[in-house]
């Protein structure tokens, strides 16, 4: 059986082989792996970036308090960025199910059409949901726009719902009987967390108080952005912003109108980074860009 | 004759896009061709089909190559082209090298030099080349993107062409795709690249690659085997015609699958199934003989008949998980009543300066009932809908509803009557989302219309007490789309309110309430009138009033959207007729003195007229003509006889030409002069009621993509 530790692994190696960069996860919370800057702030200008990385990711909204047996407010994104996106790209992803061990003539595949957008990160792309059986296991996304930007080379992007498809290899029902190595479950890694997780999201986070974080990180992002152009460290702030008003959806604490505001600070936090980031390639003369 | 084959091999095309892409293939393969006189619509013919993967064209009966031409083409003046000595000059030489003949075969007509030559027409293989990229590039999407470091926009990654006329390639090339014999088959049944001899191989080379190419074909497939599938079990397969078409798009290959989902989701609202097969999963739900849903679906898988069983069980089991989420969602509904869940809307705002979703469904009443929207109702009726106000927003505190957002007001009114509520109520609650766009009906129900009503108009009157409007393609709060539902809906009936009673009602809810209206209470009723006047032009230009009778008619005041919006539609069949050419020459008449006097500087008084400080017969004529035109105008108006009324006005015209004959209105004497332009005064103020005759534009048929 293919456990969920294998299951990275394989995939680690499939894009490793594939000449992407296999980077760790980044250290902040975030809703999905297209928040790390080794997406937001890569797939920005010309330069080619062919990267693949597992991204533990946070969406405190879509918890169950476990009870769902394939919904969680925390969870494992497989994420690969190949920019600019090859010609084989779709022919490469479907080889990376193949190495999971899927054979796709034996199933339902399906590409259909879904386009993405990230309104706090001012970024949006066209693509698909892959369906396998009518389950969807990835999301495909060539992108068109970041912070703003226009993408002069345009990104892949894929990412895999690691649990999701799992769960379909494992023949598992639930996400917490998976296996996720040497005998040890899934729910043993993460159920305790998830639960007291889905308490606090929910019931207890200090509302008060993240409306507070939030004012502050916005603050102290615009700050240090305008005065040092220190971009990274902008974008961290940027993503914490993005993580108390995520937190505050799942108080219910913000209305439909009240949201596009809080979206759109976070956005405008997002753009002025990758503005910043633009121009500090430029300025080091794009060294990635080969040939030049 | 030669037979061409184009096919644009891409990633999977959404699948909306591709039968209009379909469509603008043909007609650029017709236009192109046909104006290249290589292919003809009598003699040829051209299909194109298309898939998820690809877009095809097919045609017969193309020329080999364009005729040869000899043409006669006119040069310099003889004069110029040879001097007196008959020697060609500059002038003729370079004509004639241009034209790639000697200057002995320049031949002179009429006092110019000609030169006749032959042109070659070129081969059908070499202009294919150019035409074919051409068609390409010229096709537009709802939505384009970009791929890899091209500039090229398309709906998805082109990845192959093929082009071939006959058995020979045509050369050519989309970006940097060049276009070969090779193309592909199915993604998983057939991965491998083949070539195609001919056009006419092209077809069955594709089926034996498990890729129906013809739309029709693969819709025909999926019907019968679904219903085939619906018999076996003794169902009957719904068939959404939108929901057919996505999935004949879907596929190269369609298969039918029939699924099952265990029956105790049944007890689940029938919209959240629904909505869960359909939207989420794009699968048939299935009803039994009585039309009542039956635990089956018919789902399309993109491939053929083998390994159903797993395809089948991964089907049941994604939906199973969703009705599952479905199931999590209605127990802890459950847990509540709709009269408890209101709590739950005092922390969902609705607007930040406009205070909470609650706030706004404490107003909504106090608009039913102040507006005039409970007017004409009997009691029981009043009640349900006072009930039904309070009640309407409560399904956004439900956890189904917050999950399924689609499903705003249908969760509520399934949630009202399983609680116990009157019909009227629960229908009153889905009601009054619509319309939710244009073209969706309107409540089915008289309390869901009055309520949907006042929703809008509670929505209306907070964004313009705020100062927030819609500005060119910004629109971010979708208050057009509001204010047009609200005119769609006040145009049903004559006996609702005012547009300005609706406004006074929802604009003291705000204040009692003490939500801070930053706007003044003129600039935001003009604001909100400004918005439903636009969206009434819509709608009449959609009901192809022409724009200048749509500006005549709304330039006048509106007290009722559906009086308005029938003058209009009346007045839009009438002008051209001799009534209203002879009311417009009247009002012409009378709006330039009045605008002559204005210039002047004469403030017009607004008063009846003294028939004491008449001099001239006509004068007292032309009174005598109003005061009768007047009460019968009135009374016209109010038994909405548009075309009677009109004649009236046009009545007056007699009258009003033997007065400007007559008298010289801007005469010396002030008494006298401001008392005729009292009489016109009032003449205006009477025909304006009608319309603006002034901005009807003679002879003109109203072509409305002038207006604006």
């Amino acid at each position: 059986m293919m456990t969920f530790q294998d299951l990275l692994l394989t995939l680690q190696k499939f894009w490793s082989d594939q000449g992407c960069l296999i980077l760790q996860p980044y250290d902040a919370e975030v809703g999905a792996g297209t928040n790390s800057p080794a997406t937001a702030l890569r797939s920005v200008g010309p330069e080619p970036w062919n990267v693949a990385y597992v991204q533990p990711s946070r969406r405190p909204a879509d918890g169950r308090y476990t009870r769902n047996p394939l919904r969680v407010q925390h969870y494992y994104q497989y994420q690969v960025i190949m920019k600019p996106s090859p010609e084989n790209i779709v022919d490469l992803y479907l080889e990376s199910l193949r190495a999971l061990g899927i054979p796709l003539e034996q199933h339902d595949i399906r590409l259909v059409e879904d386009d993405w957008e990230s309104a706090a990160l001012g970024a949006s792309g066209v693509g698909w949901e892959v369906w396998l059986d009518g389950t969807e296991i990835t999301q495909f996304t060539y992108f068109q726009q970041m912070g703003g930007i226009p993408c002069e080379s345009v990104s892949a992007e894929i990412t895999y719902g690691t649990e999701r498809l799992a769960t379909l290899l494992q023949g598992k029902n639930s996400i917490w009987e998976l296996e996720y190595a040497h005998g040890i479950t899934y729910a043993e890694t993460e159920k305790q967390a998830e639960m007291e997780n889905c308490i606090y999201n929910f019931e207890e986070a200090d509302t008060t108080m993240l409306f507070t974080l939030f004012d502050l990180y916005e603050k102290e992002s615009k700050r240090i952005l305008a005065s040092r152009q220190l971009v990274a460290p902008a974008f961290d702030l940027a993503l914490k912003c993005s993580h108390s008003f995520n937190l505050l959806d799942a108080r219910g604490v913000v209305g439909v109108a009240e949201r596009a505001v809080y979206i759109n600070r976070i956005r405008t936090l997002a753009r002025a980074c990758c503005l910043g980031y633009q121009k500090q390639r430029e300025e080091l003369g794009h060294p990635l860009l080969v040939g030049k | 004759m030669p037979e061409l084959l184009f096919e644009i091999g891409t990633e999977e095309l959404p699948a909306t896009f591709v039968a209009p892409t379909m469509a603008q293939l043909e007609t650029g393969f017709r236009e192109k061709f046909t104006a290249a006189k290589l292919w003809g619509a009598e003699s040829g013919t051209v299909k194109v089909t298309g898939t998820p993967r690809r877009l095809v064209i097919y045609a017969t009966g193309l020329a080999n190559r364009q005729l040869d031409e000899t043409l006669q083409l006119k040069g310099p003046s003889a004069a110029v082209a040879f001097d007196p000595q008959g020697s060609p000059t500059g002038a003729a030489l370079g004509f004639a090298r241009k034209n790639g003949i000697s200057v002995d075969a320049l031949s002179i007509v009429d006092g110019y030099v000609q030169a006749t030559v032959q042109r070659i027409g070129r081969t059908t293989l070499e202009i294919a080349g150019e035409l074919l990229p051409q068609i390409v590039r010229e096709l537009t999407f709802p939505k384009a993107m970009r791929w890899g470091a091209g500039k090229l926009r398309f709906a998805r990654p082109i990845r192959w062409l093929v082009a071939l006329l006959d058995e020979e390639i045509i050369s050519c090339a989309v970006e940097h795709v060049a276009a070969g014999r090779s193309t592909r088959g199915h993604r998983f049944l057939s991965p491998g690249e083949a070539d195609v001899p001919n056009p006419l191989a092209y077809s069955e080379i594709m089926r034996e690659k498990f890729v129906i190419i013809e739309p029709s074909e693969r819709r025909e497939m999926i019907v019968s085997q679904a219903k085939a599938l619906a018999a076996e079990i003794g169902g009957t397969v719904q068939i959404a015609e939108e929901l057919l078409d996505e999935n004949v798009f879907l596929t190269e290959y369609p298969t039918a699958v029939l699924g099952a989902f265990s029956s105790e989701f049944l007890s689940l609202p029938q919209p959240v199934l629904v909505t869960a097969m359909r939207k989420h999963q794009r699968y048939f739900p299935l009803v039994d003989s009585s039309g009542t849903l039956m635990p089956n679906f018919v789902a399309i898988r993109n491939g053929g008949g083998e390994y159903l069983d797993t395809v089948r069980a991964g089907f049941e089991n994604v939906l199973s998980a969703r009705f599952n989420d479905a199931r999590f969602f209605h127990e802890l509904d459950s847990q509540t009543t709709l009269t408890d869940k209101i709590n739950g809307t005092k922390t969902i705002v609705f607007q930040e300066k406009l205070g909470t979703v609650y706030q706004k469904s404490l107003r909504l009443p106090l608009i039913l009932e102040n507006g005039g929207l409970l007017d004409v109702l009997e009691p029981p009726e009043i009640i349900a809908l006072l009930r039904a106000g309070l009640l309407c927003k409560a399904d956004l505190a439900s956890e189904m509803v917050k999950e399924l957002p689609a499903l705003q007001g249908i969760v509520g009114e399934e949630y009202a009557r399983r609680e116990g509520e009157p019909e009227e109520v629960a229908l009153a609650i889905s009601g009054h989302y619509k319309p939710k766009g244009a073209g969706d009906p309107l409540p089915g129900t008289e309390a869901g219309r009055r309520l949907a009503i006042a929703d809008r108009v509670d929505t209306l009157v907070g964004y313009a007490g705020i100062g927030v409007a819609p500005t060119g393609t910004s629109d971010p709060y979708a208050l057009r789309r509001a204010a047009a539902g609200l005119v769609a809906l006040l145009a049903t009936s004559d006996s609702l309110p005012s547009p300005r009673s609706l406004f006074e009602a929802a604009w003291s809810a705000y204040s009692d309430q003490a939500i801070k209206q930053t706007a003044t209470h003129q600039d935001a009723f003009a604001s909100y009138m400004l918005l439903l006047t636009q969206r009434l032009d819509a709608a009449l230009e959609e009901k192809s009033v022409r724009y200048d009778v749509r500006e005549a008619v709304l330039s006048t005041p509106m007290h009722s959207i559906q009086e308005t919006q029938a003058r209009a539609l009346a007045f839009g069949g009438l002008v051209g007729g001799n009534e209203a050419k002879e009311a417009q020459a009247a009002s012409t008449r009378i709006s330039n003195i009045l605008r002559f006097a204005q210039k002047e500087g004469i403030v017009v008084p607004c008063q009846a007229p003294n028939p004491a400080l008449f001099d001239d017969a006509a004068e007292q004529a032309l009174l005598d003509r109003y005061s009768a035109a007047e009460s019968a105008f009135a009374a016209e108006m109010a038994r909405r006889e548009y075309p009677a009324a009109l004649k009236t006005l046009a009545a007056i015209r007699p009258a009003v030409d033997a007065f400007f004959e007559a008298v010289m209105v801007m005469g010396e004497d002030v008494d006298r002069r401001d008392n005729r332009l009292s009489l016109l005064g009032c003449l205006r103020e009477l025909f304006q009621q009608f319309a603006d005759f002034d901005r009807i534009v003679a002879g003109e048929s109203g072509n409305s993509t002038l207006h604006e």
